[in-house]
């Protein structure tokens, strides 16, 4: 089995139809939230990690702005995160613990150039066992301006909890995203 | 219904040293490319190079990108615009060096034509332990028909071909 993000990195050896794309929503209007259900029952039979793709722009007026992540809809202190994060000065880290969610990538938002949007490939590893918390890592990043808010983001998130995943959310730090905002999952298969 | 998908659409492997490889006539039935580069630089004079791409030919100023590299030294970030968008830090025969480098970039929605192309990408370079982050955005809603793929000391005019055995692959994800 090759995990997801070394699957990419390997270059090949990828068995035909050993990751299939399950669920694409392209926003025609604005959202304030992307919720993907049923991920256990549909997917968790076949599938032993998921992958999200993200290509996003918030409503939000600044020229960047983080990508909350949720699961199961649980909205309590459930989750930690870190992340290693650069802006074109400087490297920096940050980390958080019993969060309400877990801060996961970046997006473009009102005040980045138009047409620009941020972007995120999100794995979740393990999502449907049952005998260990849940963890998600980042690479995302978002080019805002010729002047600045730019921002690149390899994170890690938990969801301290053993459930198997049911669903997940993907929200904006405040307002919505909006229209050709688009959300992709895929299934990596544990075998043939 | 799942689809399989990340289909691999070229793969090339050089038998000579190529101071350029170009995919062209890239299908537009998918919605995000992979670009794969393992190889290494032929450029003697430092340990690191990168490799950058340049999208439908356009060579004009509408790059930019922001990074992040750690190596021997520390850590740094850096955003700039650019003729070309960076993709990743990448290995040169300094020091005799012979290891080969990776880099692997996301080129995200390439085929729409509502939105700049937005990058993601890692590298790795051998030579100065450098390991790096990258993410560039081509300020143009055009869709991607064509990937030309340098060096970018061969871009600044020195003598850095891609060396013989370097493979490059690319990949169709649908969405």
């Amino acid at each position: 089995m090759i995990p997801l993000g070394i699957l990419a990195a390997a270059g090949g050896a990828v068995a035909a139809g050993s990751y299939d794309l399950l669920a694409t929503e392209i926003l025609t209007s604005s959202e304030s939230s992307i919720e993907f259900t049923s991920l256990n029952s549909t997917y968790g039979a076949d599938y032993q990690h998921l992958q999200i793709r993200t290509v996003t722009r918030d409503t939000r007026s600044d020229t960047g702005s983080n990508i909350l992540f949720r699961v199961n809809g649980v909205t309590t202190s459930s989750y930690a995160h870190h992340r290693l994060y650069a802006d074109g000065s400087t490297v920096n880290s940050y980390s958080g613990v019993s969060t309400t969610s877990i801060i996961n990538g970046v997006t473009a938002s009102a005040n980045s150039t138009a047409n620009s949007f941020g972007v995120s490939v999100i794995d979740i590893l393990d999502p449907f066992t049952t005998d260990k918390n849940t963890t998600v890592r980042t690479l995302s990043g978002t080019m805002a301006n010729a002047t600045g808010g730019n921002l690149l983001v390899l994170g890690s998130g938990l969801f301290n909890s053993t459930a198997s995943i049911t669903s997940f959310s993907i929200l904006p730090t405040s307002g919505s995203f909006v229209t050709g905002s688009r959300f992709s999952l895929y299934g990596l298969k544990a075998s043939a | 219904m799942p689809t399989p998908t990340y289909i691999p659409l070229q793969t090339i492997t050089l038998g000579s040293a190529a101071s350029s490889v170009t995919f062209a006539s890239i299908p537009q039935t998918y919605r995000d490319l992979v670009l794969v580069v393992i190889g290494r630089s032929s450029y003697t004079i430092n340990g690191d190079d990168n490799i950058e791409v340049r999208f439908n030919s356009d060579s004009g100023s509408n790059y930019s990108r922001v990074l992040a590299l750690g190596n021997t030294n520390g850590t740094d970030s850096n955003a700039a615009g650019s003729t070309r968008a960076e993709f990743g830090v990448f290995p040169t025969s300094a020091s005799s060096n012979t290891s080969f480098g990776q880099v692997i970039g996301n080129i995200m929605d390439y085929s729409a034509t509502d939105k700049h192309k937005t990058i993601l990408a890692r590298g790795n370079s051998v030579p100065n332990s450098s390991v790096n982050m990258n993410a560039a955005r081509w300020a143009s809603t055009l869709a991607i028909t064509s990937i030309e793929v340098q060096t970018a000391r061969n871009l600044q005019g020195a003598s850095a071909d891609l060396v013989v055995g370097t493979t490059l692959s690319l990949y169709g994800i649908e969405a």
